[in-house]
């Protein structure tokens, strides 16, 4: 900022109380963090402020740049067999021969890598499916019934509560059975911007591991960022699920960073028999 | 909106347009949502400020020292008093007129010394709207033309809202003093 002209006394009076009154005033302002965490900003208010700082314009740029021609995508593909069918005619000229004496070994080979590839497949499979059922992988026989709706089993049993410098909390200080939410506090401890996603699953312990709960209303997926240093809550409607409150072990799972994250609770007593009544 | 992309079309002048926003949306948006006891309001105002912004860049040398988050305190002010003022059109132009009739504008005899924290007390209490003239003026010294650029307001009505700042001050400080006297 430029230097300031020549002020009057009095003016530098009034200059020097200005900047008082002002710095008073924000010293009443609280951290960012604790502000970040009362206020999300909405998606017009991110889509205008994206298109000041360029990222649309240059993402826009990206696009067109690397946006992929169909019709020349089509003429080269046809240019490649013509020259392609042309080239393998000048090499095997007999090859559209009908001559069964010709085509009798040709056949046999492919024959017979056909099995081998079969039986390799095979074996993956067989190598896939023990190792889906060390992880937990899902699968149609791991099932249950549970509060009169199926609950497959989750597709990941271990899920990290911290994963990088990202730590998750399910937070609810007072739950009202008239309002019944919780908050999965997402914490980034970390030094860099992390990717979350704005939806988390409510999974339930049942006796040999953890089930995906089936949510009412489905919602569509965001993800948004959180910077350093900042620390974001997800809200999750209980009543959006059927829900058997008595004893058991609940988590909320989330993605960051397109990895899941988790934490585990469970209700208190005088809540469960509230919600049961 | 090309216009502003436009204006931020250095890299330079991209990287610290982001790096103030990034570092100072949040603490924009509560002194916003402060006035405007709003919070979609209080984003519109903090955009307006930003728009503000990128015509005013040169303002700001060094992002993280106090006179910039000053002086983006001040911006986003003034915007959310327009929004809040926009609900209820100024007839400042009128008011002008008539104030330039009665009274000369004595103001100098009461900022001393001996004054300042009467001065101090009735800056905290003076409506925004003419505070923030004060502060682009005085804490800024930017001319009529910049401070009616940021504010969409002729220079003509930065010069009419500024003589009402001063009057307003005045008659504050005259109360004040004068109740000091009784007391």
């Amino acid at each position: 900022m430029k230097k300031p002209e020549k002020l009057t006394r009095g003016e530098e009076l009034l200059t020097q109380a200005l900047e008082e009154c002002l710095d008073e005033d924000l010293s009443f302002v609280p951290p960012d963090r604790e502000i970040a965490r009362t206020h999300r900003f909405s998606e017009q208010f991110t889509e205008f402020m994206d298109g000041i700082l360029g990222k649309k314009a240059r993402e826009k740029e990206i696009r067109r740049h690397f946006m992929p021609r169909y019709g020349y995508l089509a003429a080269c593909a046809l240019v490649f067999c013509i020259c392609g069918g042309l080239f393998l005619g000048v090499l095997y000229p007999d090859w559209n021969s009908t001559d069964s004496t010709a085509d009798g070994p040709r056949t046999e080979e492919p024959a017979a890598e056909t099995s081998e590839e079969a039986a390799e497949d095979a074996a993956e499979n067989a190598v896939a499916s023990a190792e889906d059922a060390v992880s937990g992988g899902a699968s149609e026989e791991a099932a249950k019934e549970y509060c009169g709706q199926t609950v497959y089993l989750a597709d990941q049993q271990e899920v990290p509560e911290t994963l990088g410098g990202v730590t998750v909390k399910v937070n609810s200080p007072v739950q009202d059975e008239e309002n019944p939410v919780l908050y999965l506090t997402i914490g980034n401890t970390g030094e860099d911007t992390v990717e979350y996603e704005d939806r988390c699953a409510l999974e339930v312990w049942l006796d040999d591991g953890w089930y995906a709960l089936p949510v009412y209303e489905e919602k569509e997926i965001r993800t948004g960022e959180l910077e350093a240093g900042m620390a974001v809550d997800e809200i999750v409607d209980l009543s959006s699920y059927e829900i058997d409150y008595s004893a058991q072990k609940f988590r909320l799972v989330t993605r960051v960073n397109g990895d899941k994250i988790g934490a585990e609770f469970t209700f208190s007593e005088e809540f469960s028999e509230s919600m049961s009544d | 909106m090309f216009l502003f992309l436009a204006l931020l079309d250095s890299p330079g002048e991209q990287e610290k347009f982001k790096e103030i926003y990034e570092h100072y949306r949040h603490f924009m948006w509560y002194l916003a949502n402060q006035k405007l006891q709003d919070e979609h309001l209080a984003e519109d105002a903090v955009q307006e400020a930003f728009l503000a912004l990128t015509r005013h860049l040169d303002k700001v040398e060094d992002i993280y020292s106090p006179r910039t988050k000053r002086f983006l305190s001040t911006i986003v002010r003034s915007k959310a008093v327009d929004i809040l003022r926009k609900r209820a059109p100024e007839q400042e132009l009128e008011d002008y007129m008539e104030d330039s009739r009665g009274g000369t504008d004595i103001l100098e005899q009461y900022l001393r010394k001996e004054h300042y924290n009467r001065l101090v007390s009735c800056i905290l209490e003076l409506d925004d709207r003419y505070r923030t003239v004060f502060e682009y003026k005085y804490l800024y010294q930017m001319t009529d033309a910049e401070i009616g650029d940021i504010l969409g307001i002729s220079e003509k009505n930065v010069n009419v809202r500024y003589f009402r700042a001063r009057k307003k001050l005045q008659k504050m400080i005259r109360e004040e003093a004068g109740q000091y006297e009784k007391a």
